[in-house]
């Protein structure tokens, strides 16, 4: 149909609508369009015959009011009360649909991204917890490890967490060992035990050989890190043995690392203080001389002066040696004193600058220097150490004797070694299981779990004697 | 239509009360009309009337005339009305007959019923457009609009409203073609 016929037709719609006759409407156009105009007038007619329904008046009126009561309740008019039109600048709050996806491409991909990768590594956390030196995931829970002692609060913890970790790790060797399997891991602990071959760091014996690198001189009583590459025969052997904190080592509070650094090389030389005797004897040859300078008894927790006590204090803190002293000299007795005295407090930070040279000093050139009160020091020097091995039945006076042992170890080995010499491999042979055994009498006092509880005892043990008297 | 309806706009826009009594009363019936022949019940068709009023008060501050009639807009508002609706009530548009009220002296059954039946039919017939369609269909042959003033509220060209007024018609006589032969009987 060719638009001139379509308006046409439009036309005769249009007048059909309005009412003109279907005849008067069809003048000047075909029979096709005539049949055609003719269906449609005949809907048209239809269409305009039917019967418009109407709202009712009532009706038209309650919306009406609808309406108005709208009006009244926004009583603002619009323009003081504009809509969020983006044209106008109104931000609206926020809303998470903000957020879609179709909008922000790279917010749903980063949300995906940032998920995948949290689940992924919570579940390599969760997968490695069980993992071995030498497997894929022990790398991963190293790592968490090592974040989980970052993010710790307080260093008391902290340390709690780490020898968690340090007992962990040794568990970790022995299963592999106990596997057969080859692996290489590093642990921290103290070196407790030196032998030719074989040293026992914590609660592993490693094997030492001449290609193990050690970095600085370790000793017993040494915190350590030590690389261990254990052998598919089972064996752990020492690649790397690195000094991480002196067993003597006093740490000013300069010296010393913040934080964990300073707690944890307090509780070591506190354990040390404890356990090594080490740590007990060097407090011995130092009291020796003390005892002449008379000091008074206050200072003799603090200073290396401590010894000064030991005439006062002997007969009270040491009742077992007190029955003892009578048939050796005072000096045993006043040495057994101080020693219990110096490994809690002064015996840590004394020990390890002091320990090297004064030891050799004191019990070489001193003892003879000091001429008044000497006399008693020279006889000890040469007796106690057999009447030390005889009369330990208690385990308190062992530790007088170590005081004297400095004495023979010089003469019997050699002076430069008194680092390494000082109880385990001096006097007694060469093996070196029954000098160990001789400061485990000292743990007796208490756990070593609890060893700032420990030296708050021994002060106290220590000074209500003092003060009695 | 035909009236000033920039400056009652903006009379509007400032919250005037006139100015909306006055666009109720134009527009109203042409909203009913649209309406009832989407819902096919003249008391649904006045509720949803009303509620589109009540929404161009509510939302008067987002509508930019421009070239658009106010009713073209409001057709817009009872459109997403009345897809709403339907999707609420879940149920076909068709005519109920309501209960009459036979104490009623003016009532007359028999024209009421033809009434309503031609308005069954084409409310049926209508449910074969589509929405432009049916738009064209109302205003044209209910309303009584020229194609110019149809063109202007479904913002198109005249050419445009008499193809689809076109292609309506045949598609409804083509409809109610098969429902008389349906009820013819064999």
């Amino acid at each position: 149909m060719n638009p001139a016929d379509e308006k046409a037709l439009d036309d005769c719609l249009d007048r059909l609508l309005s009412g003109e006759s279907v005849e008067s409407c069809l003048d000047g156009i075909t029979e096709q369009e005539m049949i055609y105009l003719v269906e449609l007038a005949a809907f048209a007619r239809l269409l305009a015959g039917t019967p418009v329904p109407l709202p009712s008046a009532a009706a038209v009126d309650a919306g009406r009011e609808r309406m108005l009561a709208r009006l009244r309740e926004r009583s603002h008019p619009a323009e003081v009360n504009p809509a969020p039109a983006r044209s106008n600048g109104h931000r609206r709050g926020f809303s998470w649909r903000d957020l879609n996806p179709k909008k922000f491409p790279l917010f749903q991909a980063a949300t995906a991204f940032l998920l995948i990768v949290l689940l992924s590594s919570g579940f390599a956390v969760n997968a490695s917890a069980n993992s071995l030196p030498g497997e894929a995931l022990y790398p991963v829970k190293i790592a968490w490890e090592g974040l989980r002692l970052t993010l710790t609060d307080g260093s008391g913890a902290r340390q709690q967490l780490k020898s968690q970790f340090q007992v962990e790790r040794q568990q970790e060797i022995q299963q592999v060992a106990q596997a057969h399997h080859s692996a290489e891991t590093t642990y921290q602990d103290i070196l407790k035990r030196k032998g030719p071959s074989r040293w026992r760091v914590g609660e592993l014996w490693i094997e030492i050989r001449p290609e193990t690198q050690l970095i600085g001189n370790a000793r017993v009583g040494d915190e350590v890190s030590i690389t261990v590459q254990v052998q598919p025969d089972g064996s752990m052997v020492a690649e790397t043995v690195r000094v991480i904190a002196p067993a003597a080592g006093i740490r000013t509070q300069a010296q010393a690392a913040p934080g964990s650094r300073i707690a944890l090389s307090q509780t070591v030389q506190a354990k040390r203080g404890i356990r090594s005797p080490a740590h007990t004897q060097p407090a011995a040859p130092r009291s020796n001389p003390n005892p002449q300078k008379t000091s008074p008894p206050a200072g003799s927790f603090l200073s290396p002066t401590a010894p000064t006590e030991p005439p006062s204090v002997v007969p009270s803190t040491s009742t077992p040696t007190s029955t003892q002293t009578p048939t050796q000299p005072a000096t045993a007795s006043a040495t057994s004193a101080p020693v219990s005295s110096a490994t809690e407090t002064v015996q840590p930070s004394e020990t390890g600058t002091a320990l090297p040279t004064p030891t050799p000093t004191a019990g070489a050139s001193a003892t003879p220097g000091d001429t008044g009160t000497p006399t008693s020091l020279p006889s000890q020097t040469n007796t106690p150490t057999p009447t030390a091995t005889d009369t330990p039945t208690p385990t308190y006076t062992p530790l007088p004797t170590a005081t004297d042992t400095p004495s023979p170890a010089p003469t019997a080995v050699s002076p430069s070694a008194t680092t390494d010499l000082p109880v385990p491999t001096g006097p007694q042979a060469s093996d070196p299981t029954p000098a160990l055994p001789a400061p485990t009498p000292t743990p007796a006092p208490s756990s070593p779990a609890f060893p700032l509880i420990n030296i708050l005892i021994k002060i106290l043990q220590f000074v209500t004697p003092t003060i009695s008297p | 239509m035909g009236f000033n309806e920039g400056s009652l706009w903006q009379q509007a826009r400032q919250g005037e009360k006139r100015a909306f009594v006055e666009i109720y009363d134009r527009c109203y019936p042409a909203i009913f009309n649209y309406v009832f022949y989407r819902v096919g019940d003249r008391d649904q068709a006045e509720d949803l009337a009303a509620e589109v009023f009540i929404r161009m008060v509510e939302k008067l501050h987002t509508f930019q005339p421009g070239d658009r009639p106010i009713l073209a807009w409001l057709y817009t508002i009872a459109y997403h009305l009345v897809i709403d609706f339907h999707r609420k009530e879940a149920r076909a548009t068709l005519v109920e007959l309501e209960e009459n009220d036979l104490s009623d002296p003016t009532y007359q059954p028999e024209a009421q019923i033809e009434e309503r039946i031609s308005q069954y039919q084409l409310v049926r017939a209508l449910r074969f457009l589509n929405e432009v369609q049916r738009q064209v269909i109302v205003l044209k042959f209910v309303e009584r609009r020229s194609n110019c003033e149809i063109g202007s509220l479904l913002g198109k060209d005249e050419g445009a409203i008499k193809s689809i007024q076109h292609r309506a018609i045949r598609t409804l006589r083509k409809s109610l073609e098969a429902e008389e032969q349906s009820y013819e009987p064999s």
